[in-house]
């Protein structure tokens, strides 16, 4: 198989591609606990970490900690830098599967009847 | 997840799986949608839910109407449909959002409390109406047809919010029905209500439901 150089490294490798577009879903500047995404992720505690710490360390991620009710929480979101650079991976993988009608493709930001994804 | 297929796989330096992109164009569709359907309640359980209640309502003051059941065993039916309606909806809504915060969660949050608040200060303009001297089998219309036409412009406000034209179709629909219902009269305005807009809202429901099981 050909090597893909266009697609970002950090991204292009199944957890982390996993990661990455789940924190995508969420809505821009919204936040989820680390239990929550490890739940919907079914991964492990240390995988996720290590996994989080690439994305961190590439500045796609911020990882925050706060208190609610003297309880530590830990909250994972995707940073504009990272959502402009998921955004970007989706397209070179497009452009590289169906070069002729990658550019056609419009974003997905259909009229969505049943409101299954937030505003 | 499950493994996806292996062809074109190649083993990244750091020992993670790095798929074909086709593999990982799959990979992200699976995950974006594993993730709606896990964070964003489905709407489609909303509107069924309230569908129920609306025809229930709508069918028990019918039948006080034509005298076949008491106005006090309605009145009970109906609070106890909105209250365990509006518990069941509250406990939907914030569990699939726990964990979650942000914008949305304010906007969600904020948007589920202007119905109970928007429908409490209704029930207190009704009773002050009532307490005017309006005759009571005109009070019977009136009030249901303004909560009705409430709930039809909440919908409808819902639809512009969250870009959805289902809710801003059955908002306007809702409202039709309210003016229908208050055209109509006693005894047939709370079939109107019950079937027109309980109606609607079931179809709506069963329709996104049909729709989410899909993708």
């Amino acid at each position: 198989m050909t090597a893909m150089p266009e697609l970002d490294p950090v991204i292009h490798a199944q957890a982390r591609l996993r990661v990455t577009a789940s924190l995508a879903s969420l809505c821009a500047g919204d936040k989820i606990t680390f239990p929550r995404l490890q739940e919907l992720l079914d991964m492990t505690a240390g995988n996720l970490s290590t996994h989080l710490r690439k994305l961190e360390d590439a500045g796609y991620v911020e990882i925050t900690k706060a208190h609610q009710r003297r309880t530590p929480v830990t909250y994972v979101e995707l940073t504009h830098r990272g959502r402009r650079a998921f955004e970007d991976y989706t397209a070179a993988l497009r452009a590289l599967l169906d070069p002729a009608t990658a550019a056609a493709v419009a974003p997905r930001e259909a009229d969505d009847p049943d409101r299954s994804t937030a505003p | 997840m499950a493994e996806r297929g292996t062809t074109g796989r190649e083993q990244g330096t750091d020992g993670d799986v790095t798929p074909s992109a086709a593999d990982a164009l799959a990979i992200i569709q699976q995950a974006q949608s594993h993730a709606a359907s896990r964070l964003t309640p489905s709407i489609g359980v909303f509107y069924t839910i309230w569908g129920v209640v609306w025809v229930v309502i709508g069918l028990v003051w019918f039948l006080a109407g034509i005298d076949v059941v008491s106005p006090a065993a309605s009145g009970w039916g109906t609070g106890v449909a909105v209250v365990a309606a509006s518990v069941l909806s509250a406990v939907i809504g914030i569990r699939t959002g726990r964990g979650i915060s942000g914008p949305s969660t304010r906007q969600g949050l904020w948007y589920g409390l202007s119905w109970p608040i928007s429908m409490v200060l209704l029930g207190v303009l009704v009773g002050a109406l009532g307490s005017t001297g309006v005759p009571g089998d005109t009070m019977a219309v009136v009030g249901p047809a303004l909560y009705v036409f409430l709930a039809g412009a909440l919908y409808m406000l819902s639809g512009a919010i969250w870009t959805s034209r289902v809710d801003y179709v059955l908002g306007i629909w809702i409202m039709v029905v309210a003016v229908v219902s208050m055209l109509v009269g006693l005894p047939a305005s709370p079939l109107v209500i019950g079937l027109g807009g309980g109606g609607a809202l079931l179809f709506a429901g069963v329709r996104a439901l049909a729709r989410r099981s899909a993708r």
